[in-house]
């Protein structure tokens, strides 16, 4: 296996062009995906490589785009359905939760839609209240969706084939911050199976479980957390949904005190549920209380200062974890 | 603060215990492990000991009988008030750590406290908040020389026989656990039951005198306990059933001439009937049950004892999941266990968790009799002996060999007619054994 350096949005792209070449029912739609490669760059070379009847650019219609992409997909093709930001979701929403997640068990599984939605969340960009909203906790909480997060090159790429090739509807969320970050991806077509979490580093004395783009943030953190002599478990669960909690307890059983990190609000976020799952599991396990580190109840603020303030990073996570294991 | 002391609960089914008598005074000053009190249960008399320190105030006099988690009394820091109303001197020999308000401790602690046998409430907290974590608790354990003994390892190790003092231990603590090791390394047979083993006092008849005493206890003191129990609390009867072996002898026959050259090893008939019953069981769950408080459960896995004779008593080794093992799994696991429990060897998980037990006197010669069910289950099978029977096809009288089946079963969870049907599906499946063969 050949691996190279590419960045996040190269590796999603790369995926794409695979699962393209290697299955005739995936097709793309969206606003500005074909001509203009997607305003992230997620989509380039796709139309010149699988030619306009399989990558379409649509009107500004996002209820549109998802109505087809779930029609598409129950007749048996496999549709990939850009909505560029996360905060346009609102628009398609009731295609989303009422359409796609309901039809397998409305029609008692004579129907599947394997429907792949792919989209950018996360803040820090200065991009604004309706531009920069993580809004993965809204789908979740939806019975017949799945909600990938993915957190690094590697996962781009294997989570968006994992995604295309599973027979239910995924969301598939990007982070705009990350798109230029680089990691390790092989060069052939491979897929991260959905609900199996990452576990990035291995530590003893606290877990760090972080979401989406706070998972580099808590890598950074877990690397000074060392150097003061605290050893930090990082788990990235490249899915909130499914939520692969049986790997998040074992480690809550090993170290005893568990962070949980997410630039989504924190008030009913994905961190409360992982959080009320660890308690009831591995209460007997815990040297402290289980804490969540994630925005405050707020819009995300367009100013600089403030938007820095509103997401976590790794200072703040590094300050978290030892306030976790501090003794006296 | 004033640390409860609580009328503990010695076992699931303990309902009440009495404070036979305070073996210590109002105002002592009581260190860890201190016995405070004897209590009387229904079934054993125990030592309850002090958990923590501190000065000691009542809160019952003797006699009085009490729920388990009832209050008996209180262990104060000097100068406390006791919530009754009973003042603690003011000046101790040495003070024991005291808490200001509500002492913080961490799940993960207290878990790991009561795996140690550790005292938390003399520990300083220094987690976050000034809460006691896990780390205090294992450092306070690496610092205590001392042996910290659980009233209920004390309990187990006084049942069994067995000196807690000197008990090989990982912790540093005699725990439980290693009360069981040390049982099931003297090979002294399934974990003590607290029954009653004689129900009235008795004297040796006027005239007589003992010629050699046998004590009731270690093996000998859990058989008698658990004999007693099982026929004061069930209601036992038993069922005799004559089945026809001719298959199973035919088939024994066959598998011995043509094993004989590969060394293989062929069941045994008592094998046989296990196998039968276990797949019997299945048919008919109703046996494989046990009564909880005042409902039947029937219980999802086929765990058979097997009565394994030993000098100076039997045990009861189990094999899981029965059922599913073909014959040839089945035959090997018997003799494994058997071997192992009269060489000492058998552990004391291998000895809990049967559903249903067969036992067999067929090598002995008897036919039928009536075998005790196993506190906890609600039937036994007994293997006769193996004998020459006839029977006669249209006009002509043709030898078989039979044997009797002994069902014994708790009349509580199972009728007459059921328990006969059960009998009916082992003869069948005797009659067609090649049925035995496979497992699961």
């Amino acid at each position: 296996m050949n691996t190279r350096e590419l960045t996040y949005v190269k590796a999603f792209n790369e995926g794409m062009h695979q699962i393209m070449a290697e299955d005739p029912d995936v097709f793309l739609i969206g606003e500005d995906v074909a001509g203009y490669g997607g305003v992230f760059h997620m989509f380039d070379g796709l139309l010149t490589a699988y030619g306009d009847k399989r990558v379409k650019d649509t009107p500004i219609a996002e209820q549109a785009i998802i109505g087809l992409g779930v029609g598409a997909a129950a007749r048996g093709l496999r549709p990939v359905c850009d909505l560029m930001f996360m905060d346009f979701i609102g628009v398609a929403m009731d295609q989303i939760f009422n359409q796609a997640a309901k039809m397998k068990y409305m029609f008692g599984g004579a129907v599947s839609v394997p429907l792949t939605i792919t989209t950018a969340g996360g803040a820090g960009m200065s991009a604004a209240a309706q531009h920069s909203q993580s809004l993965e906790a809204w789908l979740a909480h939806i019975p017949g969706l799945k909600v990938a997060m993915p957190a690094s090159p590697y996962d781009a790429k294997g989570l968006i084939v994992g995604a295309i090739r599973d027979d239910n509807p995924v969301i598939v969320v990007l982070n705009k911050k990350m798109l230029g970050v680089k990691g390790p991806v092989p060069e052939e077509l491979y897929a991260i199976p959905l609900g199996v979490a990452n576990v990035v580093r291995e530590g003893d004395d606290v877990t760090i479980v972080a979401i989406g783009r706070m998972v580099i943030e808590a890598t950074k953190a877990a690397a000074s957390l060392g150097e003061l002599g605290i050893s930090a478990e990082v788990i990235d669960p490249r899915t909130v949904q499914p939520l692969d909690i049986g790997t998040i307890v074992t480690s809550a059983k090993k170290t005893n005190r568990v962070l949980i990190v997410h630039e989504a609000v924190e008030f009913g976020g994905i961190g409360a549920e992982i959080s009320s799952q660890v308690q009831e599991s591995a209460f007997d396990y815990l040297d402290a209380p289980v804490t969540r580190l994630a925005a405050p109840f707020a819009p995300v603020p367009y100013a600089p200062i403030l938007e820095s303030a509103y997401v976590p990073d790794a200072a703040r996570i590094t300050a978290a974890a030892r306030k976790l294991v501090e003794r006296s | 603060m004033a640390i409860e002391v609580l009328l503990p609960k010695l076992g699931l089914t303990m309902e009440e215990g009495t404070v036979d008598e305070w073996l210590v005074n109002d105002g002592d000053l009581i260190a860890v492990g201190t016995p405070l009190l004897r209590l009387a249960t229904d079934k054993i008399d125990v030592d309850v000991e002090a958990e923590s320190e501190g000065i000691l105030a009542k809160a019952v006099p003797n006699g009085t009988t009490l729920a388990p988690g009832s209050v008996l009394g209180w262990l104060l820091a000097p100068g406390e008030a006791a919530p009754g109303g009973a003042v603690a001197p003011a000046a101790a020999p040495t003070a024991p750590a005291a808490h200001l308000g509500r002492q913080l401790v961490s799940p993960n602690a207290r878990r790991v406290a009561q795996e140690l046998g550790i005292d938390i409430a003399a520990l300083r907290g220094t987690g976050p908040g000034g809460r006691v974590v896990s780390e205090d608790v294992e450092e306070s354990a690496l610092a205590q020389p001392t042996k910290v003994t659980s009233p209920l390892a004390r309990r187990d190790a006084q049942l069994a026989g067995i000196d807690v003092n000197g008990l090989p231990t990982d912790t540093g603590y005699v725990t439980r656990k290693d009360v069981r090791e040390a049982i099931s390394g003297q090979g002294s047979g399934t974990p003590a039951s607290t029954a009653p083993i004689s129900p009235a006092p008795a004297v040796i008849p006027p005239g007589q005198e003992s010629s050699s005493i046998i004590p009731l206890k270690g093996m000998r003191g859990t058989i008698a306990a658990r004999m007693v129990q099982s026929l004061t609390e069930m209601a036992q009867l038993t069922h005799g059933y004559e089945v026809c072996t001719d298959s199973v002898v035919e088939l024994r026959g066959t598998l011995k001439e043509q094993y004989r050259d590969f060394g293989l090893q062929v069941p045994s008939l008592n094998d046989f009937v296990v196998r039968a019953a276990a797949l019997a069981l299945r048919k008919h769950p109703i046996l494989n049950a046990t009564i909880v408080d005042r409902e039947i459960h029937l219980l999802r896995r086929i765990h058979m004892g097997m009565a394994v004779a030993v000098p100076g008593g039997l045990m009861v080794p189990v094999i899981r999941d029965a059922d599913t093992l073909s014959i040839f799994e089945l035959a090997r696991a018997t003799r494994d266990l058997a071997e192992s429990c009269r060489s000492g060897s058998i552990s004391l998980d291998a000895l809990e968790g049967g559903s249903f037990a067969v036992t067999s006197l067929g090598t002995y010669g008897v036919d039928f009799f009536t075998p005790v069910i196993n506190p906890g289950n609600v039937g036994i099978l007994g293997v006769g002996r193996l004998r020459d029977s006839g029977r006669w096809d249209d006009d002509r009288f043709v030898k078989t060999q039979v044997l009797t089946l002994s069902l014994t079963f708790d009349h509580r969870a199972v009728d007459g007619a059921p328990a006969a049907e059960f009998l009916q599906t082992i003869a069948e499946l005797l009659a067609r054994p090649l049925v035995l063969l496979p497992g699961a």
